[in-house]
């Protein structure tokens, strides 16, 4: 089935799909006077270096100072740290706010008026209405050697999000990168590679809001989720990678924080994963090297929700267990991954359910400024005592830079639905309600754009 | 932007009539911004050396230490001056430990430096604030300019361990033999 509707997009193949929310931070770009090219391909899908500089909470492999061309007010010479506790620990700010802004969305198109994803958009055949979508402002800097920051507030019709307000505090042991510790709010690091490491998609691992496929309306817990939290991570030898914490979680309420988190991973070959050491690579290909990464992760989390079926709150309880691999082979790259959930109070009648969520990105970089990719999601939801109902997407688009931080994507969305739950498949970032027993539909054609500064 | 002098003092020769040579070099260093403000000199050489009479002058002006990096002979005297409008401090936490107090516009203070090593200077007034003194045993020093090129002149003929103080970087030692009426090259390439 897969392969035959593989075949059916190529042929289809205007390949190019939906432009990703603009995650770039032209206040790094600020800081080090560098272009987005030393840390982007198409933004915001990281070159190695790039991956390196955001595990390093925010900072350059080696010193870190050495590379900041921004002037900096010193609030507090260094020479204060030997006066400590008689004086303030020192620290810096940028001579200039560190922020940035960029805006985001797209033109849709739904070929196939009677497509659930352009029934969704009452029928229309062309759709200008998100065509900026949302706004972000981003902050990014560090306020000493030791701790940095990474902000984002997002902007929408529904109003304005907290997705990120990190405090990252590096190296606090002398083995460099081995032990920081992030806290505030924002993703748990649940693989050694950026949450929006894709070129045609929102994010890399694909979402999975169980709750919110059986209707809730309340806040639906999945492993992107962005929570409060505090994590310990850290890299070893350049080639390991942990990180273990705790979130708030998603509840309707007050509730004891229960949910944590835990990474391993490992890279073989390629640029370490901290990005030290001879950082040169290849020199006119900075994306390019011979590397595999694996990660696993496990997520443990209990959420208070409405539900939808039963009209009254519940406890759910959720296990996650999941793997991710990158491989890399000059411009060519695959991404793959899957994670399982174990819920048991999800379904609309409160009963345990099994939700699987799988990927797959290939791409390859033709220029640096041009990069096709086929990308593939699939989900599947196993109640207890029910039968199982799944979900196929598969995405191929390619992402292009007119500037460097000016972005256009366009991606074609090809759905096949086994079944939906009683949300749809909306919260699996799906839109085919099937009536029958399956469909098969091209959901939409989409040309993304974002732009920041 | 960060105020250094390229070379501080230019010492008498240690004896007038016997003839000197140079030390001229290039420091080097991977971040181009580190070039600046490397104090050159010259270890454990032989003799005594009286220091200069005349003190070096360390301004206060536009809320900066100016230059940022001094060097300066051990025994030598420096003279802190503010040029602002508003007070300033001076007070150093290295070595002697020293507060010399708060004063106003167009007041100077001294400071003889006794002892040999790093003084960062602070004022408790402005954390932003800093500059460093680097006190040395003998004249036989220079400092880096923006472009990392310094000078020693004036330096006996004989073989030398030429070091470096950085503020950022490690120390550099390296052996030199300087001739007289000739300049003597020096590269050197500062690494973390």
């Amino acid at each position: 089935m897969r392969a035959s509707l593989i075949g059916c997009l190529l042929v289809v193949a205007v390949v190019l799909l939906p432009a990703a929310p603009a995650q770039a931070i032209p206040a790094f770009a600020r800081k080090y006077g560098t272009s987005c090219q030393t840390c982007h391909v198409v933004y915001p899908k990281l070159t190695p270096f790039g991956e390196a500089f955001r595990r390093n909470g925010f900072k350059f492999p080696g010193r870190d100072e050495d590379y900041i061309k921004q002037e900096m007010v010193p609030l507090g010479q260094d020479a204060y740290r030997s006066v400590f506790p008689n004086a303030v620990w020192p620290g810096v700010v940028p001579t200039s706010p560190p922020l940035a802004l960029g805006f985001n969305g797209f033109v849709g198109f739904h070929p196939d008026k009677s497509s659930a994803a352009a029934q969704a958009d009452n029928g229309s055949r062309l759709t200008l209405g998100s065509l900026i979508e949302e706004a972000h402002l981003w902050a990014g800097g560090s306020f000493s050697e030791h701790i940095s920051y990474f902000g984002e507030l997002t902007f929408a019709d529904g109003g304005a999000e907290i997705e990120h307000a990190e405090l990252h505090f590096n190296d606090l042991v002398s083995a460099q990168h081995l032990v920081n510790v992030y806290v505030g709010k924002g993703a748990p690091t649940l693989t050694s590679f950026g949450a929006h490491s894709s070129y045609i998609a929102d994010a890399i691992m694909p979402t999975l809001s169980v709750t919110a496929l059986y209707g809730t309306a309340s806040g639906s817990f999945n492993v992107l989720g962005q929570y409060n939290l505090v994590e310990v991570n850290g890299m070893a030898n350049g080639r390991f990678i942990y990180s273990v914490g705790a979130t708030s979680g998603e509840n309707i309420d007050a509730r004891t924080a229960e949910n944590v988190h835990g990474h391993l991973g490992f890279k073989l070959g390629g640029m370490r994963l901290d990005g030290e050491g001879d950082t040169t690579g290849n020199a006119e290909k900075p994306w390019a090297e011979t590397a595999l990464t694996v990660d696993v992760f496990g997520y443990h989390s209990v959420s208070r929700y409405t539900n939808a079926g039963l009209m009254m709150d519940l406890s759910d309880r959720a296990n996650v267990l999941g793997a991710n691999a990158r491989g890399t082979g000059g411009s060519f790259e695959i991404n793959a991954g899957v994670y399982q959930e174990w819920h048991d109070h999800a379904t609309a009648t409160g009963g345990a359910v099994k939700a699987l969520a799988e990927y797959e990105e290939l791409s390859y970089i033709v220029f640096p400024w041009l990069v096709p990719a086929v990308r593939l999601e699939w989900a599947s939801l196993l109640p207890d005592g029910g039968s199982r109902i799944t979900d196929l997407k598969i995405l191929a688009g390619a992402a292009a830079l007119v500037r460097p931080n000016l972005k256009l994507t366009l991606v074609g969305q090809v759905e096949h639905a086994d079944g939906a739950p009683e949300g749809g498949w909306g919260a699996a970032g799906g839109s085919a309600a099937p009536t029958a027993a399956s469909v098969t539909e091209l959901e939409s054609i989409q040309l993304g754009v974002a732009f920041a500064f | 932007m960060t105020a250094v002098a390229v070379t501080l003092a230019f010492p008498a020769p240690a004896r007038a009539a016997e003839p000197t040579g140079t030390i001229t070099g290039q420091v080097s260093t991977k971040a181009p911004k580190l070039r600046a403000g490397v104090v050159v000199f010259l270890d454990k050489v032989p003799g005594s050396f009286r220091p200069p009479a005349r003190p070096v002058v360390m301004d206060q002006q536009g809320m900066k230490f100016a230059p940022h990096i001094l060097a300066v002979q051990k025994g030598q005297t420096v003279l802190f001056n503010n040029h602002d409008a508003v007070r300033h401090n001076i007070f150093s936490p290295d070595n002697e430990k020293y507060n010399l107090g708060t004063w106003g516009q167009g007041e100077s203070k001294p400071h003889t430096f006794g002892t040999v090593g790093v003084y960062h200077q602070l004022c408790n007034v402005h954390p932003e604030m800093g500059a460093v003194i680097v006190v040395l045993e003998n004249p036989f020093f220079g400092v880096t300019g923006e472009d990392g090129t310094f000078q020693i002149p004036n330096v006996p003929p004989g073989k030398y361990t030429l070091k470096t103080w950085s503020e950022k970087l490690p120390e550099r030692s390296e052996t030199v033999t300087v001739t007289a009426g000739a300049p003597t090259n020096v590269h050197l390439e500062l690494v973390r």
